[in-house]
């Protein structure tokens, strides 16, 4: 049996460090080459047979590694060459290998297994490099806000956020569907982005100062909005004021239940609230009639009175209690990848306001027209490269996923179920607050 | 043989080795996280613990305002609302599984049935699952908010909870409590007394009756006494808002789902513990009872649960540290415990990760050594009536 694995280090790049090991057959006891590099972050090991004379000639390949080429036609030979066992490859008076699998050995394997684990992180390698290097895309999402984040019929992932990392996929690799999303309930999410669990949370985030400063950095606001309030109809509550010794359900660790408690001291009134620990708790709460109202971001109310048994029943009060920026959400630290995340919204936003769509992009990149747009489609300059992207990266962003204005109808807006008018999210041009700053 | 010699001393230095090897590494992994969350910008340190709160929590057990409290304010009353939820857990389940143990060796095979039934039901399904159901069925099975059922002047049941009167101990208002306290003393003292002269082989004093009347009736005197003087204790009667019953002691339904849930999941156990308790004493012993003449209950009580506890305790000991461990699930039907207001939301709103899981884990840790010590020491007590 073959313990080949192929070199996992970069290219023409030799391992760090070379060992013999006993193969993985006893009786046969083979021995190989234990090869370790590094690759990003982590570690790698590949093994690579010994056999003919000795452990030179595949320790010399191993430590010269001509790329996957050499471990290649290791592998050859591995089929053609006659195993030898390892008590002959390992010159006479090697402590190597006689005691291994005594307890010192296996003991101080263990040590050193722990101390590579506790070792401190190699210098860390940039975001984007892990993110082309591992194929796909890790974006944190919710586990389930009606045009934000939710899974369809057929499981496919949909809404606002979720086509913001598409975007971002389609960016860097050409290909929209190179993303896996991890459904973060709101407790959990900023230790996913604090840990490196996911490379980007696109989870209807609300960008604060505290949060910033939290070893997380936040991209552009890709949806301007505020807390409201759902409440049953024939309650007849126009205003939030009349909700003053109400009881009201709220999701827990989010910025609602801090709102909430200031918005009722500053005006002088009185609540109660039931928090739970994610959305599903805190509806069924709602419509089972332990509170009265139930808030949280207005736009995710649309959604959630859909949920509802009965949606007539509920309405959706007008007024907003507070100021609720959702931003992309990343691990601080890398301009790089925060400069990435940041244009890959403001690319949405210059497609828009350059008229750019999904459907008419290719066309007009065979016959741009105006400087501007040149510049977005990659046709001038190297604003791509310069993010480490190809300079079609906004081209690719456009064709796969549309531009803002787009995205916004598809998912949340008019050509949605939930309705939600552009409002302040209408591009500045517009009377919105929707402003991308120009590529050039 | 120089090998044996050998050997102890050998072995000491290989496990003195492995202690420092394991020290080594705790202190490596310290420092390690310390450098990682520094070079991440991350704060360490409890300073948190006084900064403002600024959210609301649904049952405090002391007085507790988002304005003003800090932190560390409300991760106290969280755990508070753990220590009630689990303390009274452990009596109900504890009452509820003897009941169930001792009736599933009862002549009666309808209860024998029943009670078989009652453990293969609860303990085989989720307690997660059986929690979501009780706290669904409060919330159905009650009237809305604003139509109570009126069960008493002053007593409201609704989905929203059942409220109570409540009298106000403050001021001289604490001697009420302190004389409900003395009766329980005393009373206890009184059955020590009883238990000596029965041991002396004198007849017994009437227990129960003085004992009621301790308990019940101190604090009723001191009520009486104060309102002569002039105190009269005020109390709160629950009324009628715009939106709820407002006022009084109010018992929450997360609190109602996740105390019923516990206590009867656990009990299936403790019953099964029980069980195991009372076929572990010899069938001699109780036909010996029978013969002297003692009835059921009296050869339960005076011979064979006694002897029973020797074996009952241990396992005892490890469901009510798994019930005090088990009620973090309230998380999940919206109870304010201390995994809910720590790791739910102290955590998210500082960012202080290691911090608030150091806590979380250090409170339950210290609750589990307390009440293993506690158990051990019962247990001392029991094994001793071993003759
Ligand atoms: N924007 C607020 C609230 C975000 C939030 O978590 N909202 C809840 C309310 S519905 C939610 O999205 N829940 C869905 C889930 O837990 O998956 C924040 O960033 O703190």
């Amino acid at each position: 049996m073959g313990v080949l694995t192929k070199p996992c280090w970069a290219e023409g790049s030799r391992p760090a460090w070379t060992r013999r090991v006993l193969g993985p057959n006893r009786a046969g006891s083979r021995g190989g080459v234990l090869a370790i590099g590094t690759l990003g972050e982590g570690c790698c090991a590949a093994i690579t047979p010994a056999w003919s004379s000795g452990v030179n000639p595949a320790l010399d390949r191993a430590g010269g590694f001509e790329g996957n080429a050499g471990a290649e036609k290791a592998g050859e030979s591995d089929a053609r060459a006659d195993p030898i066992p390892l008590k002959d490859a390992i010159p006479a008076g090697s402590s190597f290998g006689r005691r291994a699998g005594s307890r010192p050995v296996r003991w101080g394997i263990g040590i050193l297994a722990a101390a590579l684990l506790l070792a401190p992180p190699a210098q860390a390698q940039g975001i984007l490099a892990q993110v082309k290097a591992r194929g796909h895309l890790v974006c944190g999402v919710s586990q389930g806000v009606a045009g934000f984040s939710m899974p369809d019929s057929q499981g496919q992932w949909r809404g606002l956020d979720v086509e913001f990392c598409r975007a971002m996929a389609a960016a860097i690799f050409d290909d929209p569907d190179k993303v896996r999303f991890i459904p973060l309930a709101s407790p959990a999410r900023f230790t996913a982005v604090q840990s490196g669990e996911v490379d980007v949370l696109a989870r209807n985030t609300t960008w604060t100062l505290a949060r910033d400063t939290a070893a997380m950095n936040f991209g552009a606001v890709n949806f301007y909005d505020g807390q409201g309030f759902l409440v049953r109809k024939d309650r007849n509550i126009a205003e939030v004021r009349q909700l003053d010794r109400a009881t009201i359900c709220l999701q827990q660790g989010t910025t609602t239940e801090l709102n909430l408690a200031d918005w009722f001291r500053a005006h002088g009134l009185t609540q109660s609230v039931v928090t739970f620990a994610n959305s599903e708790q805190t509806l069924s709460g709602y419509e089972s009639g332990r509170c009265d109202a139930l808030s949280t971001d207005k736009s995710s109310l649309f959604g959630e009175r859909l949920k509802t048994a009965d949606p007539e029943a509920h309405v959706i009060l007008d007024e907003l209690i507070s100021k609720e920026p959702f931003a992309p959400a990343l691990r601080q630290g890398d301009d790089q990848w925060r400069d990435i995340v940041t244009w890959t919204h403001y690319a949405m936003l210059n497609a828009e306001e350059a008229g750019l769509t999904r459907e008419n992009v290719e066309a007009t990149r065979k016959a741009p027209a105006s400087p501007n747009v040149r510049r977005i489609l990659g046709l001038e300059g190297r604003y791509g490269q310069d993010l480490g992207l190809t300079n079609d990266w906004a081209f690719r962003i456009i064709r796969h996923v549309g531009n803002y204005g787009e995205v916004f109808s598809r998912n949340v807006g008019e050509g949605s179920a939930l309705k939600v008018p552009r409002g302040l999210n209408a591009l500045w041009t517009q009377g919105g607050l929707q402003y991308g700053p120009p590529i050039r | 043989m120089a090998d044996s010699a050998l050997a102890p001393k050998l072995r000491l230095a290989v496990q003195a080795g492995l202690l420092l090897a394991v020290a080594a590494l705790a202190y490596g992994a310290t420092t390690n996280a310390a450098d990682k969350l520094a070079r991440q910008g991350i704060v360490a340190g409890f300073g948190f613990l006084r900064r403002a709160a600024g959210f609301d929590i649904s049952q405090t057990l002391i007085p507790y305002a988002a304005a003003t409290a800090t932190y560390g304010e409300a991760i106290l009353v969280g755990l508070l609302n753990t220590l009630l939820v689990a303390s009274l857990g452990i009596v109900l389940a504890t009452i509820l599984g003897f009941v169930v143990g001792i009736a599933r060796r009862s002549p009666n095979a309808l209860a024998r049935g029943l009670a078989a039934t009652y453990v293969e039901t609860l303990r085989n399904l989720p307690l997660l699952l059986q929690l979501l159901v009780w706290y669904v069925a409060v919330r159905v099975v009650l009237p809305p908010a604003l139509e109570p059922a009126v069960f008493a002047e002053g007593a409201f049941l609704t989905q929203r909870g059942l409220f109570l009167p409540r009298p106000d101990f403050s001021g001289t208002g604490w001697l009420v409590p302190a004389a409900f306290l003395l009766g329980i003393g005393a009373t206890l003292i009184l059955a020590r007394l009883s238990r000596r002269r029965i041991e002396a082989g004198r007849t017994p004093l009437p227990v129960l009756a003085a004992g009621s009347g301790l308990i019940l009736g101190l604090p009723a005197l001191a009520w009486i006494g104060l309102a002569l003087a002039g105190r009269v204790i005020p109390i709160a009667f629950p009324a009628r808002g715009p939106y709820d019953i407002e006022g009084g002691l109010a018992v929450q339904p997360e609190f109602a789902a996740l105390l019923i849930g516990l206590s009867t999941y656990s009990a299936a156990f403790i019953a099964e513990i029980v069980r195991a308790g009372l076929d572990s004493v010899a069938r001699g012993q109780e036909e010996a009872a029978q013969a002297l003449g003692l009835n059921r209950a009296q050869r339960l009580r005076l011979v064979v649960v006694p002897q029973a506890m020797r074996v009952i305790v241990p396992p005892l000991t490890s469901q009510y540290l798994s019930l005090t461990k088990n009620s973090s699930l309230g998380v999940l039907i919206g109870y304010p415990d201390l995994v809910h207001v720590t790791m739910g939301t102290v955590l998210n709103q500082t960012n202080q990760a290691v911090e608030a899981v150091a806590i979380t884990m250090g409170i339950y840790l210290a609750l589990s050594l307390v009440t293993s010590v506690a158990m051990n020491l019962y247990n001392r007590r029991v094994a001793l009536v071993e003759r």
